[in-house]
């Protein structure tokens, strides 16, 4: 089985990588972003799905990432691949530091602590004009080479990323990491009491998470060539990568990369076609899924479609 | 998984170009239809629409003796300019259109500039201000909007004149790209004029209380408070200001009173407040395409039913700007010619006197100072094409 | 004396800070739903507010019920055939569910009422007590009395009716309350009603003291949340602490520090008092908590 689901795979990513060879800038662009927002679901997800930790304002680690690839590239005139570990770390750090108090706080405390600890280093950075260019945002140097190489170099970078968080992410599934961090989602006293240690292992998987979500800011970063604090720490990226964890099933590790392959290709596709309504209708699609797909579309449909399972969610969780 | 593969490639087969007619050229826009910019991306489709519509009238783009009809295909980027730089490659690598008309927006049009440059697509804009956008060396992007920096100028060189003199100014604005360079660009040039700077403050983006600003500004009793943000810092601003009482001799923004909403929004409190305008209705320029202002003025009336902003007109002027490029190019697919024919541009257009520098920018536009007297924006500045004299000092609250 | 104008601006502020929460808290103390959309839902409230004066030129002060009860109509039924729907599932579900809400809303209003900024401006707008050198201007001294009656009001509601003790109860032990015959379907409508008619009050008096539009809706929302984990979780007098708290800190800090790290001080205070005293400053165990 487990096999199967590889081999699969497989060709899914040798499709991926054969592609810009034969579609158009645009559609580079927009699977670069679809990869970008897998890479962030899927790292995110190590504390969302695996470990139950609604870590709503993950986003943050996004825009810390970003800049600290922006300010060692332009103030320190670093390489642009050197900077990616120092946007790991840096998420790394931030998470382990705030992770010891932020953890012990559960279900909505916990989601907006994060929303809050976002909010806050944003502002922290709009404030540190002298480092970060504040409001007036920060252009990173502009890469040279032709246009098309330029996509493909970020089309594989942003790939290559993706690749990295789903082996992260399978491995963490796979290690002992992996068992405490299903059991204290299932029940964090009892996996207390069993001796595991869960202020340590939620902390490490948020770090991991962090470092994941990290990179993708720092690529991102270089791949826009401006930010500003509103274009990297944005809360509707939280909110895409939340509806595309739920869509594709936050316990496994390529549900979250599913659940963002689909959202991000229906919203280039048909919702070009909505222009004046489509924000209505994103709201009205994350309603639906809460209403009737709250485990994921392969999850609710496992061995078939039918009526019956759609409405099973309003079934077990009515008042 | 197998179907998912299946389902993506179907989706990746969806998409499929536009093709163009040969008598026609095609113009192509990634506007903000939707989200934080919808009014603005909105108003400036309005300007193109416009003045789609009447070169159309007209026959079209007369290239030698033949003339085309104007198409422009409208993507939207919902206000996130990554998205725009996404929808402009689109418009550029799958419609095969090379004639891009600007977004609005510093943001939006520093992201998509840089696909256009990339591809040597070339782009008018009317919607964005920001000096860093022509600090990159880009050949093939031009702005008929006055930077930033010079916003306030035309005030500030204004009021040096009046009596009583007014000797100080306060300044305080939000905290973005384009507010804090007008703010650099104020500070500057009150500088230059002699004039105290006795405030110098930023406050947060989107801000909703202002109190403790205008209590501090009230301590230091400047004669002039200049407002560089946006449209809701702006009636925040005012409505505190009456509230504590703050009586400065000239109350002016960069962004606010040029908008009709102003004085819908602040009623008699909007009198006499300054601001500085880009474009207003009632300059009186002559236009090679609407004859002149007052008839594009006349004509946005007929169909929206509302009078124009400077985004609608600044939208209009870009296109008449390609247009008359193109025109005098002779071509519409040699993009060389064309912008050659961008860069000697000179010629008065329903914006004012048009002429580009080397990095694109506008030159010696300037921007027109106006005064809301009896709930209406009037022209008070330069004397040129005022309406009306200006106000000074500013009547105490009422 | 700059100083005490400043306090005196931050209490007037809190005020409507308390407003803000107050609904918000009620709703998240009682039915354990973090309401994403409040801040849309009060902005509804301030369009109300906005068309009745545009149109019949009708005192904002006076159109106040009329917001209040629209919300509170809104919300009962958002509550009953929509929330209650899936009011079990894991809570962030419900979380993304009220986001959902909120982003329709947004873009319901940016189309219909386009995004352009409003506001409210009557003719007294802008007329203030003078006391010294303090000034006190009459429509922030108005909001805020109407939040200190509000306020008491509610607590009086709460504490002395029959559904307001069922409401109560309810947020305490919803099993036990409903074998004492308490419908929790009906009592999670109301209350959450009760939190929606509230951000409809506060939307229509923000129309009066800013410009707004419905992009500011997740700025009000994130107001709210401050303000509920500063006072403390479902309380309404925590909620009347924590506005007057935020206002305040908001104001000095502004003073003291600068204004462009108000926002900044006001969110890490936040993450603060979560760290300190999850809890709140009045804190004590409200089902929402007990239960997860």
């Amino acid at each position: 089985m487990l096999i199967k689901k590889l081999f699969l795979f497989l060709i899914f990513l040798l499709i991926l990588v054969f592609l810009p060879f034969v579609i158009s800038g645009y559609w580079l662009r927009v699977l670069t972003q679809t990869f970008l927002f897998a890479a962030i679901a899927t790292g995110s997800n190590i504390i969302i799905g695996y470990t139950g930790y609604p870590a709503f304002g993950n986003i943050a680690f996004f825009g810390v990432g970003a800049y600290v690839t922006g300010v060692l590239m332009t103030k320190y005139e670093m390489g642009f691949l050197a900077t990616l570990p120092f946007s790991a770390l840096a998420g790394i750090i931030l998470a382990s530091i705030l992770g010891i108090p932020i953890l012990r706080l559960k279900g909505h405390y916990f989601a907006i602590a994060t929303v809050g600890i976002m909010e806050t280093i944003r502002e922290l950075v709009d404030n540190m004009t002298e480092l970060t260019g504040g409001g007036l945002g920060l252009t990173l140097p502009i890469m040279q080479g032709e246009p098309e190489f330029i996509y493909k170099y970020f089309y594989f970078a942003m790939l290559i990323c993706l690749v990295f968080a789903l082996l992260i992410s399978f491995v963490v599934s796979k290690i002992k990491l992996g068992y405490a961090l299903k059991a204290i989602r299932v029940d964090e006293d009892a996996a207390s009491v069993m001796g595991i240690n869960t202020p340590l292992y939620k902390t490490a998987a948020w770090a991991v998470s962090a470092a994941i979500v990290g990179v993708c800011g720092g690529i991102y970063a270089y791949w826009l060539s401006y930010i500003d604090p509103h274009t990297v720490f944005v809360g509707t990226y939280s909110v895409k990568m939340f509806a595309m964890i739920l869509l594709g099933g936050g316990t496994t590790v390529i549900g979250p990369m599913l659940g963002a392959f689909i959202l991000e290709l229906i919203s280039e596709v048909v919702w070009s076609k909505f222009i004046a309504i489509h924000g209505m209708v994103l709201g009205l699609l994350i309603i639906f899924i809460i209403l009737f797909l709250p485990k994921g579309l392969f999850e609710t449909f496992k061995g078939g479609f039918s009526f019956k399972k759609l409405f099973s969610n309003l079934r077990e969780n009515k008042l | 998984m197998k179907k998912v593969v299946l389902a993506f490639l179907a989706l990746l087969l969806l998409s499929y170009g536009a093709k163009a007619h040969a008598d026609e050229i095609v113009f192509g826009a990634a506007l903000s239809l939707t989200g934080k910019l919808a009014k603005e991306g909105n108003l400036v489709k309005s300007g193109y629409e416009l003045w789609k519509e009447m070169v159309n009238k007209k026959g079209g783009i007369k290239i030698g003796n033949k003339k085309y009809k104007v198409n422009i295909k409208y993507y939207d980027d919902e206000s996130d300019p990554n998205r725009g730089a996404k929808l402009v490659e689109k418009l550029i690598t799958e419609d095969k259109i090379k004639l891009i008309l600007g977004p609005y927006g510093s943001e939006s049009v520093f992201a998509t500039s840089a696909i256009t440059e990339k591809y040597g697509a070339l782009m008018v804009q009317g919607g964005a201000a920001a000096d860093k956008l022509y600090t990159r060396g880009f050949k093939n992007l031009f702005g008929i909007y006055t930077v930033a920096t010079e916003y306030m100028d035309d005030i500030l060189e204004m009021l040096r004149n009046k009596s009583p003199k007014p000797a100080t100014v306060a300044i305080i604005y939000s905290n973005d790209l384009f507010s804090a360079q007008v703010a650099q660009g104020a500070k500057k040039s009150a500088e230059k004029y002699g004039y105290n700077v006795v405030l110098y403050k930023d406050y947060p983006k989107g801000t909703q209380d202002l109190s403790t600003v205008i209590v501090e500004i009230k301590g230091k009793n400047p004669d002039i408070i200049l407002g560089c943000g946006h449209f809701q810092d702006t009636i925040v601003i005012v409505k505190q200001s009456k509230d504590y009482k703050v009586n400065p001799k000239a109350l002016a923004f960069s962004v606010g009173p040029a908008l009709p909403d102003f004085v819908d929004s602040l009623k008699s409190d909007a009198e006499n407040v300054l601001g500085a305008a880009q474009w207003t209705t009632t300059l009186k320029y002559k236009d090679p395409v609407f004859g002149s202002n007052t008839e594009f003025v006349k004509a946005y009336k007929a169909k929206y039913k509302e009078d124009p902003a400077y985004h609608a007109a600044g939208g209009a002027a870009a296109g008449v700007i390609f247009q008359r490029a193109i025109e005098k190019a002779g071509t519409k697919d040699d993009i060389a010619k064309i912008r050659t024919a961008l860069s000697n541009y000179s010629e008065e257009t329903l914006y004012g006197k048009i002429k580009f520098d080397q990095t694109g920018k506008v030159v010696g536009k300037g921007m027109a100072v106006i005064q809301i007297q009896n709930r209406s924006q009037r022209t008070v500045y330069p004397e040129a094409v005022a309406e009306s004299k200006a106000v000074y000092p500013k009547p105490a609250w009422k | 004396m700059i100083i005490l104008q400043i306090l005196v601006n931050g209490f007037l502020l809190g005020g409507f800070y308390t407003l803000i929460g107050v609904g918000f808290t009620l709703v998240w103390g009682v039915t354990n739903i973090i309401n994403l959309a409040h801040g849309a839902i009060a902005l509804l409230g301030a369009y109300i507010t906005y068309f009745i004066f545009q149109y019949w030129h009708l005192d904002p002060f006076v159109t106040l019920p009329v917001s209040f009860l629209s919300m509170f109509l809104f919300g009962y039924v958002l509550q009953r055939y929509l929330m209650n729907l899936v009011v079990k599932a894991q809570i962030f579900m419900l979380l993304i569910l009220t986001f959902g809400l909120e982003i329709f809303l947004v873009n319901f209003m940016t189309t219909f009422f386009s995004a352009d900024f409003k506001s409210v401006t009557p003719d007294y707008a802008g007329s203030s007590l003078v006391l010294g050198d303090i000034v006190i201007p009459y429509i922030r001294l108005g909001v805020f009395a109407i939040c200190v009656i509000v306020t008491l009001l509610m607590s009086f509601f709460l504490d002395r009716t029959w559904t307001g003790k069922a409401i109560k109860a309810t947020s305490l032990d919803i099993e036990a309350a409903m074998m004492s015959g308490i419908n929790p379907a009906k009592i999670y409508a109301l209350t959450f009603a009760f939190g929606s008619g509230l951000a409809g009050l506060s939307g229509s008096l923000l129309s009066l003291t800013q410009a707004f539009s419905p992009n500011i809706a997740g700025g009000l929302t994130l107001r709210a949340f401050i303000v509920s984990i500063l006072g403390g979780l479902g309380r309404i007098e925590g909620a009347f602490l924590g506005g007057l708290v935020l206002g305040v800190v908001e104001t000095m800090s502004s003073y003291v520090i600068g204004e462009s790290y108000k926002n900044a001080i006001a969110f890490g205070l936040m993450v603060l008092m979560l760290i300190i005293k999850p809890s709140g400053l009045l804190g004590r165990k409200y089902y929402a908590e007990v239960k997860h």
